[in-house]
């Protein structure tokens, strides 16, 4: 069962790094300013509780992003992202399960069918998101970073969430490159060892899948795609050198 | 400064696209060519506006042309998405529907193997197992697949006749064809059989495939080393 298409998770890419453009300093016709302010970055918005929002006593994020809605926290960045990431991996586990039941049970019915589909489709939908969100995480860790107090529980789990989960988006991008080498060194021992390998890699393939198999550097391209994508700094800002961004970069 | 380098990479990724062509699709090549050139546009039209930002008197003319183009960029981007997204969705029910016509086509080569077993029975000439052993070195098994396995479509009735004509009352194709059902001695045998064969045939609407013999067995080995053999085909 094919998990979906590279396309997808490149389409969310590529949205993002143009809308991205709106943290350059530049100065633009009144339209696309308008535009910008409505520019949703997030494919399904989540409001951040106002748990949460009482627990913030972090400094004031730059003008720059807080004319977008760009608050300190990490956790107040991310939410929406971490929400969706969420919804798409304890859907795809509980289908997982399900799909276990059903194979213990030897039921084979439209229903296993459709289980098999929900749990490939809330897949590919977190892998999607976890492919998108990359960038932001060093962002947000960097803003996070340079106006936390470090005086709560919450600050502190604020800044070990955003250091967990860029070491998670380092995993990623690493586990891409591992699983096309893998697939690689399994093509040279044969049919066999690959097909088995296919089979047992069923909810990775989109890393691999759609691209050509000559060698490791034109099956990998999710690879160049990640490194791409926070080499170039897409929230530019940080490399800003106007007088909001000085806030952000300070030491750096 | 750092709208320069967002060009160099995009241009980086293009000529990776070019040069290392990772994708296998000619729609995944189109679709990531596509992305990656909106990027560059927009890229480009930041690079114009934070260059002309360092300017001492800054056009505004330049400033809305180059805000719009990133509008309609954004706009073409998101068309396009979704654009790849139904031909992606189309692309995977079509596959679903040729998998499912592969799936009834693979009900064939059963059918097949019924129907051969049917003309053995009926036939008082069926070949041996000796025979068929004969016959296997020059009738490889790729071939013998792709004979049960090959469907055909309707509506080649004008050749269907001819066939039809040519195999039952030709002396010289008698002996010249063989058919995959090891019919020829039942045709030989003469109308009766015949009769009984075609009444085989109708009950199973498979398309009985006929081989051409060569001439004599050196010109048939050597066909074997250096070409397939030809197929005709006859539809019953």
């Amino acid at each position: 069962m094919c998990v979906g298409s590279a396309i997808v998770p490149f389409s969310a890419l590529v949205s993002k790094i143009v809308q991205n453009t709106r943290y350059l300093n530049l100065s633009v016709a009144s339209d696309l300013a308008e535009v910008y302010q409505t520019w949703q970055t997030n494919l399904i918005s989540w409001d951040v509780p106002n748990v949460m929002s009482d627990l913030d006593h972090f400094g004031a994020s730059p003008t720059l992003f807080a004319q977008y809605d760009l608050g300190s926290p990490f956790l107040v960045n991310f939410w929406p992202t971490l929400i969706n990431i969420g919804i798409g991996l304890s859907t795809f586990i509980a289908c997982i399960l399900l799909q276990k039941l059903f194979e213990h049970s030897k039921y084979e019915g439209w229903a296993h069918s459709l289980v098999r589909k929900l749990a490939a489709g809330s897949f590919n939908f977190a892998m999607v998101q976890a492919y998108a969100c990359l960038d932001d995480i060093l962002f947000y860790l960097v803003i996070d970073a340079k106006t936390n107090p470090f005086d709560s529980f919450f600050s502190w789990a604020s800044m070990i969430c955003a250091v967990l989960f860029l070491v998670f988006g380092c995993l990623l991008v690493f586990f891409n490159f591992w699983t096309v080498n893998k697939y690689q060194s399994r093509k040279l021992q044969g049919v066999k060892a690959l097909e088995a390998f296919n089979e047992r890699n069923e909810y990775w393939e989109l890393l691999y899948s759609d691209f050509n198999d000559d060698d490791l550097w034109s099956q990998s391209l999710c690879y160049p795609h990640h490194s791409k994508h926070p080499l170039k700094f897409d929230n530019y800002s940080l490399l800003q050198l106007s007088s909001d961004a000085n806030i952000i970069l300070g030491d750096f | 400064m750092q709208t320069s380098y967002l060009v160099i990479f995009d241009g980086a990724i293009l000529l990776f696209l070019y040069f290392k062509n990772p994708f296998n699709t000619l729609r995944g090549k189109f679709a990531q060519y596509y992305y990656e050139i909106i990027t560059l546009l927009v890229h480009l039209c930041t690079f114009i506006l934070s260059l002309q930002d360092t300017f001492k008197d800054p056009s505004d003319t330049v400033r809305l042309i180059m805000s719009t183009a990133i509008l309609y960029l954004n706009t073409a981007l998101v068309c396009g998405a979704i654009g790849f997204m139904f031909i992606e969705i189309y692309k995977t029910i079509s596959e679903k529907k040729r998998a499912a016509r592969l799936k009834k086509q693979q009900s064939v080569p059963v059918d097949n193997q019924e129907s051969r077993n049917l003309t053995q029975t009926a036939s008082p000439f069926h070949p041996s197992e000796a025979t068929s052993q004969k016959r296997q070195p020059w009738i490889n098994r790729e071939q013998t697949a792709s004979i049960e396995n090959f469907h055909l479509e309707s509506g080649n009735s004008q050749n269907r006749n001819l066939m039809t004509s040519d195999l039952f009352n030709t002396e010289e194709s008698s002996h010249g064809l063989e058919t995959n059902f090891y019919i020829e001695n039942s045709i030989l045998s003469g109308a009766n059989s015949r009769k009984r064969i075609n009444r085989q045939r109708n009950q199973s609407p498979v398309p009985i495939m006929v081989r051409q013999r060569p001439q004599n067995r050196n010109q048939r080995q050597q066909r074997n080393n250096l070409r397939n053999p030809n197929y005709i085909i006859n539809y019953e």
